[in-house]
């Protein structure tokens, strides 16, 4: 059970988290400015375009030098720069309280170290749970001096009840928070299948990350489980009674797999950017490695 | 098929198979685990189940493979065993006990093939009367012996142990293989067992087991009715090879009749030639040996029938100036060997005693005298008609007598050269006179005529003549018989009905030579060379001399007769079923030796017969096989294909898995 912000992040990690950042493959208009281009023409000063003067425009940006030689009045466009709205929405249901490491575990220490690098790069970041039928919200965090806040609310979460993925997108989706890019932090062990959640997040301006969270146990059952079982779900409390044999190892892992091919290409569907993580995958790794390779750091 | 032990078999099925069904009923005891998901437990495993403690029962085939064992298995507990046939109903059981049943060719610990039929059939009826579970009808049994003459040891009875003790009580005879008699016997005994179905419209059925090597001499005879079924069990092996002496014969020397030389004859029924060494035994003691082993030559197919190799060897003469009794036989027994050895009886040597009848018959006189007979006694007829009406062993005690012209009104019993008119000798017929015969045949063969030349034989006048008792004319004139032999009962003839001065005969050489020879032919019937060998199975007659007497002959390997004197003084001990020596004797005093011969060549072959033809039916009865033992315990196949069974589970089991 961690208890401190520093079991979250530690001080090496954030020092070499010093120099990512968020990538988004949009351009969002955030509600302030930050320190990245956005669609909308503002008052940074990087050109963008010009446009004919209209009655009612703010004269201070007529291009004067075109007006001289050509004496029409053009008027300068810029670049507005935008802060990045950066939210993770977080699996707290019971399934992701088990694994070594624990799957809750990890998905807060890889929030707060993606939230370290949003905040960091003066990134907006808001953090949502999802367990039972709470949904429980951390947003408005912004600047460097937040991160200490962003660490005592993911100390502070507790797993329980079930996930509903696609309740939880449809709280994303009308939650207001802007566009910007969105982390789902889940093991994504969904009945429904994620495709019904996933509809209601896309074609709302998200650059959706759907990170899959397994614990080793998930992917290599053998190596804990053995003989005759009766495996007991964590989160509906349902039975099943298995006899741990090799055709049943077998037959779970091409399960997994198809499961996880259903989850990658309903996400290719919507755009969305699937990816398999184990819990006992070191931090630095993904983060450093990993992540950048998949276009979710730079 | 019965079951030895059926309750512990349902036992066994019953308590196994609730709790087998359980376990397939019952879930497994599993440990508990809590995963984050079944989602895809759920979907991967093949033995999930509902949450409940009982489930419906599903088709599996381990079950199915279980119960098969769990099946297999209470069964084998139940001891099943397989039967020879059918069990109720009336059976007959035909022991072979011929001679060639000794045979000593068979496995296991059986001294010889009739103590392994024996032994079958006793197993055959503890089969027919084992009961069981589901069979609980027993058959009515009949035991007969059959070989030589058949015997009914045991009618029909539903107890098996009557049964058994008539079965144990067969011995061995060494006559031949006769099935139709035995079989005759049976129907007479079911026709007698139940007077009132004689005329019921379906005759009950009976089966016919017959327990033999199939060597069987008589299968031509053997019909069977429609209620009739015939089972045969083979017994002994089909490769046994015999050899027999099948007969010995003695030859005295003309010049010293105490020597006499022997003579043999062998038989060989194997397919291979073979050599044997063979000795002249005397009275037990070893005689004589050939020098050399006699090639035996093989059995061969002649016309279609398998003709045994023969060969007749003679031994060098020996001297039996006491006679004694004398055996030719193997020195290497085989697989049969009571058919080894074949013996005679050589009485002594004995003189001529003749009687001459008619006074001054200088003629026969002078051709007697040339006999040198030991004595040469001349009566009239009436006075040797008065001596032997006095005596009645008086006209046997001549080996021969010679009578010319006037013969006793009634012929005594005893050994007759007769010359003239025959008319009122008893078993021939005369028909008046006939003149002027030649001779137009004779039979050469015939010892009468050795050395004897009738050609230039002209009868002047002779008497016409037919002999009625057991005759046979030796010279056939053109006017009919000039002389005959006639070998009755009591009375040993050789008629000449003519007188010899009424024809050329005592003037050619050709007479003496008859004459001799007929004296000599008479003299064998009362001083035989040999005592001819008694027929297997015959009685032997004994004149005690006075009722009351005990009389027993004692074969050689212990059997023994016992027969008692009747009113006239003679007593008829037997049957003599044993091959070899019989000792005739009257309270411990030896009265005589008695050899008694084989039944013949045929029951010699020994190679066992798997099936039994029967030409009249056109019909073959296979060999009932391993099926004489009667039951076949099938407990040990079951627990081997329950073996196999658990194999196949567990192939089957790690297959699915």
């Amino acid at each position: 059970m961690m208890k401190r912000v520093d079991e979250l992040l530690d001080s090496r990690l954030m020092a070499r988290l010093d120099t990512l950042d968020v990538v988004s493959r949009k351009v969002f208009m955030g509600k302030v400015q930050g320190e990245r281009r956005s669609r909308r023409r503002g008052q940074s000063v990087e050109f963008a375009d010009f446009r004919p003067y209209v009655p009612g425009d703010d004269l201070r940006f007529v291009d004067w030098n075109i007006y001289g030689r050509l004496d029409r009045l053009f008027l300068k466009l810029f670049l507005e720069e935008e802060d990045l709205s950066l939210l993770f929405a977080i699996d707290c249901s019971t399934s992701m309280d088990a694994g070594t490491p624990r799957k809750f575990d990890f998905v807060r220490r890889l929030a707060m170290s993606l939230g370290y690098i949003g905040l960091v790069n003066q990134s907006r970041v808001g953090c949502f749970a999802f367990g039972g039928d709470r949904v429980e919200r951390l947003t408005g965090l912004r600047g460097r001096r937040r991160v200490r806040e962003l660490g005592e609310w993911l100390l502070s979460r507790e797993s329980g009840g079930a996930f509903d993925f696609s309740k939880a997108m449809r709280t994303m989706a009308l939650g207001g928070q802007g566009r910007g890019v969105l982390v789902v932090l889940s093991d994504f062990m969904l009945a429904d299948g994620a495709d019904a959640g996933l509809r209601a997040i896309a074609g709302r301006g998200f650059d959706v990350f759907a990170i899959q969270c397994l614990a080793p146990e998930e992917v290599e059952p053998a190596s804990v489980l053995t003989g005759d079982v009766r495996l007991i779900d964590s989160e509906l409390g349902t039975p099943v009674e298995v006899s741990m044999t090799s055709r049943v190892i077998e037959a779970y892992a091409e399960r997994l797999r198809q499961h996880t091919e259903a989850l990658r290409d309903a996400s290719v569907r919507r755009g969305v950017t699937f990816m398999q993580v184990r819990t006992d995958m070191p931090m630095d790794d993904l983060l450093l490695t990993y992540l950048r390779r998949r276009g979710l750091l730079k | 098929m019965t079951w030895l032990d059926p309750v512990t078999g349902l036992i066994a099925m019953g308590s196994i198979l609730p709790p087998l069904l359980a376990l397939y009923i019952l879930k497994l005891r599993r440990r508990t685990r809590t995963v984050p998901s079944t989602l895809l437990w759920r979907t991967a495993t093949a033995d999930l189940r509902a949450n409940v403690p009982f489930q419906r029962l599903r088709f599996s085939v381990l079950l199915l493979l279980q119960l098969i064992v769990l099946a297999l298995l209470a069964m084998a507990l139940a001891q099943p065993e397989s039967d020879a046939g059918a069990r109720a109903g009336r059976h007959a059981l035909f022991i072979d006990r011929s001679l060639s049943m000794r045979a000593r060719d068979v496995d296991g610990d059986q001294p010889s093939r009739l103590d392994a039929a024996k032994q079958a059939a006793a197993e055959r009826i503890a089969a027919l009367h084992a009961g069981g579970f589901w069979l609980g009808d027993s058959a009515s049994i009949m035991v007969v012996a059959f070989g030589g003459q058949p015997a009914v040891m045991s009618g029909f009875t539903d107890g098996p142990d009557q049964a058994t003790r008539a079965v144990e009580a067969i011995e061995p005879v060494d006559g031949a293989t006769s099935l139709s008699e035995a079989i005759e016997l049976v129907r007479g005994a079911l026709a007698t067992a139940n007077p009132d179905d004689a005329g019921a419209a379906a005759p009950e059925e009976v089966v016919f087991e017959v327990f033999s090597d199939g060597r069987v001499v008589d299968l031509a005879e053997v019909a069977l009715r429609p209620e009739e079924r015939l089972v045969f069990h083979s017994v002994g092996a089909a490769d046994s090879m015999n050899r027999s002496v099948a007969s010995i014969g003695m030859v005295r020397d003309p010049e010293d009749p105490a020597l006499v030389k022997a003579l043999a004859r062998l038989i060989h029924w194997g397919s291979q030639p073979t050599e044997a060494e063979l000795e002249l035994v005397v009275d037990g003691l070893p005689r004589s040996v050939l020098p050399a082993p006699v090639a035996m030559p093989a059995a061969a197919t002649v016309d279609g029938v398998l003709r045994p190799g023969e060969v007749e060897v003679s031994f060098p003469a020996i001297a039996l100036p006491e006679g004694g009794v004398v055996e030719a036989r193997f020195t290497m027994p085989d697989d049969l060997p009571g058919d080894d050895g074949a013996a005679l009886v050589v009485p002594p040597p004995r003189d001529l005693r003749l009687a001459l009848l008619g006074a001054d018959d200088f003629i026969l006189r002078s051709a007697l005298e040339s006999l040198d007979p030991a004595s040469l006694e001349e009566f009239t007829a009436e006075e040797f008609s008065q001596r032997a009406a006095g005596d009645p062993a008086f006209s046997r005690s001549f080996d021969a007598v010679v009578a010319r012209g006037a013969f006793p009104a009634t012929l005594p019993p005893g050994r007759y050269l007769l010359f003239g008119d025959p008319t009122g000798v008893p078993g021939v017929e005369t028909f008046g006179a006939k003149e002027g015969s030649v001779v137009v045949g004779t039979r050469g063969d015939h010892a009468l005529l050795r050395f004897v030349a009738v050609d230039e034989l002209v009868v002047h006048s002779h008497t016409a003549m037919v002999v009625t008792e057991r005759g046979e004319v030796i010279i056939e004139g053109s006017e009919g018989p000039l002389a005959a032999v006639s070998v009755g009962a009591s009375r040993q003839l050789v008629i000449v009905p003519f007188d010899p001065l009424d024809s050329n005969w005592p003037f050619q050489r050709g007479f003496l030579n008859f004459v001799s020879n007929a004296v000599q032919w008479l003299a064998s019937f009362s001083r035989p060379l040999t005592i001819e060998p008694r027929e297997v199975g015959q009685s032997e007659r004994v004149e005690a001399g006075q009722p009351g007497v005990s009389i027993s002959a004692v074969h050689e390997s212990g059997t023994v007769r016992q027969a008692t004197s009747g009113a006239d003084g003679l007593a008829i001990v037997g049957p003599l079923d044993r091959i070899g020596l019989w000792r005739i004797q009257s309270g411990g005093t030896p009265i005589r030796t008695v050899a008694v011969r084989g039944p013949g060549p045929d029951e010699s072959r020994i190679d066992a017969a798997s099936a039994l033809p029967l030409p009249s039916m056109g019909a073959t009865i296979e060999s009932a096989g391993n099926s004489t033992g009667g039951r076949r315990a099938l407990w040990p196949w079951l627990l081997l294909a329950s073996i196999a069974m658990l194999a196949i589970e567990w192939w089957w089991y790690l297959r699915q898995v």
